[in-house]
């Protein structure tokens, strides 16, 4: 069996950190190597199914995500403003909820490469460990036993191997998953995949020049705030006028934050200038991944009717 | 506390500011949500020859000037954040220092520290309410404080509670109510014991409806009970003096496409003592607005009325708080010069009552400011 070297050094590390963390953990010191197996493999399945909800969980969100920006579009050509304006809160809310998204991905996907590691390290040490009794057993029984465990252990060993490269596994976080590749696609299935690509990156540039409009104001109207906010601050800081502005109720402290629903209707604190910019860029990066992927799957399906002639 | 203690405490401050707030600091970043630090030159000049009850010098002089260097800093610090509950921290201090001629005795080298801080908590009270709760305090320090025209005020301490409740929109109306309390010390010293005088406990509660979205309008009416200890009525039966205001007006602004605020409110005060018995009108406004050359100009202007219910020769006053009255106006033109860093050119004019009712002094001056906002906050 061929292994590549990163591989190697990969289960080397695993069988060093098991062979370590085994006598330092107390409740697995008295335990059997074959314990340690089964609760890394515990881990491991565990790791995986967390890591595959948290991919579902991407799917639902960035399917909402995808709605929103496609219902902006929608208001936008139908000169609704109204529309418009609630599909671009939802995509900014849904825009956040996508990043946290990707980032439980991400953390899961690194949870699960640490227990795929674990489990690997420990199937070497067990493998080891009965290759030695293999080689000294005295009865066929023993060595058939013992056979039959090394071929299991060595059966559970490429099993999770192989599904490191699995695409349940492997899957790239991916905007509009729908439009992909399929086996019975014909070139003109292919083609008109391609141009739905290329038409979703050009409406994607004309979301990003809107967002990039709207930042733009935002900015402006950013900086007349704060000039307002110094003005009035450094003015009434050392008491100079005493400006008569009522009240200590009335006035709203920096820091006092107004409740306001969001798309969802749940109440959070109301979001401040500086928090909304923070989504607008955050918005416009996602669009640009989603461009950049859009015109590389339609040059991918180009190529391949290119290469079908 | 000594002055170098201070100024040890305030570069401190500023320093863990800064690096809170470094551009390599993202989860600072996140937890401080407004970050400001300004310093700056100015010149200004005082006209009025008056008597003031709370400052230990006097002079002849009705003309004064001053050169003044400042540095100072606010901010927002988020303590938590959860979907139904939040906190912040708020800050902003600074320290000013004087160097004023002009006066027949001597010059003065007048110093002063100013800060306030305050602790916000809000919950959501199911779909119906958000309630915030509120613990403030406010202080002042003034070394070597000058005689009239330069009117400084005393040092003092003020901490305040207050409550307030939102209510959710009903036809897209939204009414609060809020009460609050605040106890005042003021600092009194060896020359200036009327400066006891001047402290006071008080307690209030404010209604209020707004309504609209960019461009926003409220409506408010707010009652205020304050007592000061050490005042005496020339009431026996009564004689501790107590104030009951009534205050109602109303507030506009709008955020683009340019910033602007407008206010406008009434005032009722009466007491038990004849002597600090006034009816108040003031105007408030503040605009910012774009100019060529990306510079940015906003005018803050106040402008109040004050006429006294009852004629008194002499009405010893609690500066710049009964004294309500003052009518400033201010210009400042900024513009960005560096990443995070803006520049500012003001010019202000303010007209205000010192201690004694009825007597005005006023100010005039320029300041060169730059701000500062750490890792473009």
């Amino acid at each position: 069996v061929s292994v590549r070297p990163t591989a190697w050094l990969t289960r080397w590390l695993g069988a060093a950190w098991v062979a370590l963390a085994l006598p330092l953990a107390s409740p697995a010191a008295g335990q059997q190597p074959q314990d340690q197996v089964v609760n890394l493999q515990l881990a491991y399945n565990a790791a995986r199914s967390q890591y595959q909800a948290a991919l579902d969980a991407w799917r639902v969100v960035e399917k909402q995500w995808t709605d929103a920006v496609e219902d902006h579009e929608a208001g936008r050509r139908a000169g609704d403003q109204d529309r418009e304006n609630t599909a671009l809160v939802r995509a900014l809310d849904k825009s956040r909820e996508l990043d946290l998204s990707e980032r439980r991905v991400a953390e899961l996907r690194g949870t699960l490469d640490r227990a795929r590691t674990g489990l690997l390290g420990a199937l070497d040490l067990r493998m080891e460990q009965v290759d030695g009794q293999l080689a000294a057993a005295r009865t066929p029984i023993d060595r058939n036993r013992l056979a039959a465990l090394l071929r299991d252990l060595q059966n559970q060993q490429d099993e999770v191997d192989a599904a490191r490269d699995e695409p349940a596994v492997k899957l790239q976080l991916v905007y509009y998953p729908s439009i992909q590749f399929d086996v019975r696609d014909t070139p003109e299935t292919m083609v008109g995949k391609a141009q739905l690509l290329r038409a979703k990156a050009g409406r994607a540039d004309s979301y990003i020049a809107q967002i990039d409009g709207e930042i733009d104001r935002l900015e402006k109207q950013l900086r007349f705030r704060r000039n307002a906010q110094s003005l009035a601050a450094e003015v009434e800081r050392f008491g100079d006028a005493q400006a008569p502005l009522g009240a200590p109720s009335r006035r709203v402290a920096p820091g006092d934050a107004s409740a306001r629903p969001d798309s969802t209707g749940v109440a959070r604190p109301q979001e401040t200038p500086e928090q909304r910019l923070e989504e607008l860029r955050l918005l416009r990066v996602q669009m640009q991944e989603a461009k950049r992927q859009f015109l590389e799957r339609a040059a991918t399906f180009e190529e391949r009717v290119r290469r079908i002639g | 506390m000594s002055t170098a203690r201070r100024l040890f405490v305030l570069s401190r401050g500023l320093l863990l500011a800064t690096l809170l707030c470094g551009p390599t600091q993202a989860a600072a970043q996140e937890r401080v949500r407004d970050l400001v630090l300004n310093g700056g030159f100015s010149v200004e000049a005082y006209r009025g020859n008056l008597a003031a009850a709370s400052v230990s010098v006097a002079d002849t002089t009705d003309r004064a000037a001053a050169a003044i260097g400042e540095l100072g800093a606010r901010g927002t610090v988020m303590l938590f954040e959860e979907e139904r509950r939040w906190a912040f921290l708020s800050f902003d201090g600074g320290l000013r220092q004087f160097a004023a001629g002009g006066f027949t005795v001597r010059d003065y080298a007048p110093r002063e520290w100013a800060g306030q801080t305050a602790v916000s908590y809000s919950q959501l009270l199911g779909s119906w309410a958000a309630a915030t709760g509120r613990l403030g305090w406010r202080g002042r320090a003034v070394d070597d404080r000058p005689p009239m025209p330069l009117f400084l005020q005393p040092g003092f301490g003020i901490a305040t509670a207050s409550a307030r409740l939102e209510l959710s929109e009903i036809d897209r109306v939204s009414f609060d109510l809020a009460a609050d309390a605040e106890w005042a010390d003021y600092t009194a010293q060896p020359l200036v014991a009327p400066l006891d005088l001047l402290d006071r406990t008080s307690q209030g509660v404010e209604v209020g409806a707004a309504w609209g979205e960019g461009t926003t309008f409220r409506v408010f009416a707010a009652a205020r009970r304050s007592e000061y200890p050490h005042q005496q009525t020339s009431e026996p039966s009564d004689p501790t003096r107590r104030d009951g205001t009534v205050q109602a007006g109303f507030s506009w602004s709008m955020e683009a496409p340019i910033t602007a605020q407008l206010g406008f409110e009434g005032t009722v005060n009466r007491s038990n003592s004849r002597r600090p018995e006034y009816d108040a009108l003031s105007v408030r406004s503040v605009v910012s607005v774009p100019l060529p050359f990306d510079v940015g100009a906003t005018v803050l202007g106040v402008l109040t009325a004050k006429s006294y219910v009852n004629d008194n020769e002499f009405k010893v006053l609690v500066p710049g708080e009964e004294a309500d009255n003052a009518s400033v106006l201010y210009l400042d033109l900024s513009r960005a010069i560096a990443a995070g860093m803006d520049g500012s050119l003001r010019v202000g004019w303010t007209r205000a009552e010192a201690d004694v009712g009825d007597a005005y002094f006023q100010r005039f001056g320029v300041s060169m400011l730059l701000r500062y906002r750490p890792g473009s906050l």
